[in-house]
């Protein structure tokens, strides 16, 4: 009975998963973006249930949506995208490289009380994510210089 | 008589609400960022580095002080383009940034060399207190621009290499990232 209950619990937590304003305006502009395709992730739940209790290298909360297809992205359309992000959002770092494949790295961030909300938006001609996770001080200060644990978990 | 009293009213209050600290400088560089093989924007403004720097440990007495440095700061912007042959780009591009730099602005550091890196470091005094800071760092394929805005403790500067976006620039931690141990 115990076990049911919590499996009950569990469920009704992972049905319950918020969806923040930003992350939904740009996975929908995304969505509608030429060439782009989305791709379902399964487990996104249990993971995000799990970064809730666990809090990894400092995030405390995630969710990501990712697509594939070959698409550009302008100087112009990505500033559409924080545009889309919502009211605080700031662009923090931006990395675009015509190397390769063509790639851009985008980091925004605002305020979320102690801590701070970042939307970080990663992009080659085949594949894009866009991530969004609330992460503790230490966490933003080292993706600003180094972008190894959120823009590497978008990669 | 009422409206030359009001006018000096208005110019005195002008005079008082100047800025005490430099204002940000416009580091956009689009003909080169259109030509780069990789551009790095960093933007932090004052309420985000306050934040980023909550990590710093209140207990050690040099992180301490850094934090309470970045605390005061209004701003710190970054902003690096490569590329990928030596001399693609113009060393004269960045004279639109020197432009910026009013009268308080002093140069105080200018290393220059033909074939390796050349920097200029130029701060914001308003008497006693550097206020502002920029430092431009052209090396053949790569162009770094700093724009630090707020209060600055120059005996600290150098702890703010390598954070908050801040490029390592110094020849040492150049080499110590190089060989993988930063």
């Amino acid at each position: 009975m115990t076990k049911r209950a919590l499996l009950a619990a569990l469920l009704l937590t992972l049905c319950a998963l918020p969806a923040f304003a930003g992350f939904g305006e740009v996975a929908g502009m995304l969505d509608s973006h030429h060439g782009l395709k989305r791709v379902p992730v399964p487990g996104i739940g249990l993971a995000r249930f799990v970064v809730w209790i666990v809090h990894p290298k400092g995030v405390h909360d995630f969710e990501f949506a990712t697509y594939e297809g070959e698409s550009e992205f302008s100087r112009g359309e990505m500033a559409a995208l924080v545009a889309h992000a919502g009211a605080g959002y700031q662009p923090v770092v931006q990395v675009r490289s015509t190397r390769g494949k063509g790639e851009w790295t985008c980091i925004y961030a605002r305020p979320a009380g102690e801590r701070i909300e970042v939307l970080v938006f990663t992009h080659d001609s085949e594949d894009t994510v866009l991530v969004r996770a609330e992460v503790d001080a230490e966490t933003f200060a080292r993706e600003v210089h180094e972008r190894k644990t959120l823009t590497a978990m978008a990669r | 008589m009422r409206i030359s009293r009001f006018l000096f009213s208005f110019l005195v209050a002008i005079t008082l609400s100047a800025p005490l600290y430099a204002q940000r400088l416009n580091l956009e560089l689009p003909d080169l960022a259109a030509r780069a093989a990789e551009s790095v924007d960093v933007t932090l403004d004052g309420q985000m580095l306050r934040l980023a720097s909550k990590f710093l440990s209140s207990d050690d007495a040099d992180e301490r002080a850094v934090r309470d440095m970045v605390q005061k700061l209004s701003g710190i912007y970054v902003r690096t383009y490569e590329f990928d042959k030596a001399g693609e780009y113009d060393r004269d591009a960045v004279e639109a940034i020197r432009k910026q730099l009013g009268p308080s602005w002093k140069k105080i550091v200018n290393i220059k060399s033909r074939s390796r890196e050349n920097v200029e470091i130029y701060t914001d005094t308003r008497g006693d207190a550097v206020t502002g800071l920029v430092v431009i760092s052209a090396e053949p394929k790569e162009l770094t621009l700093v724009n630090i805005v707020g209060p600055i403790d120059l005996d600290r500067l150098a702890s703010l290499e390598g954070q908050f976006g801040i490029p390592h620039m110094s020849k040492e931690s150049k080499e110590r990232k190089g060989a993988g141990h930063d």
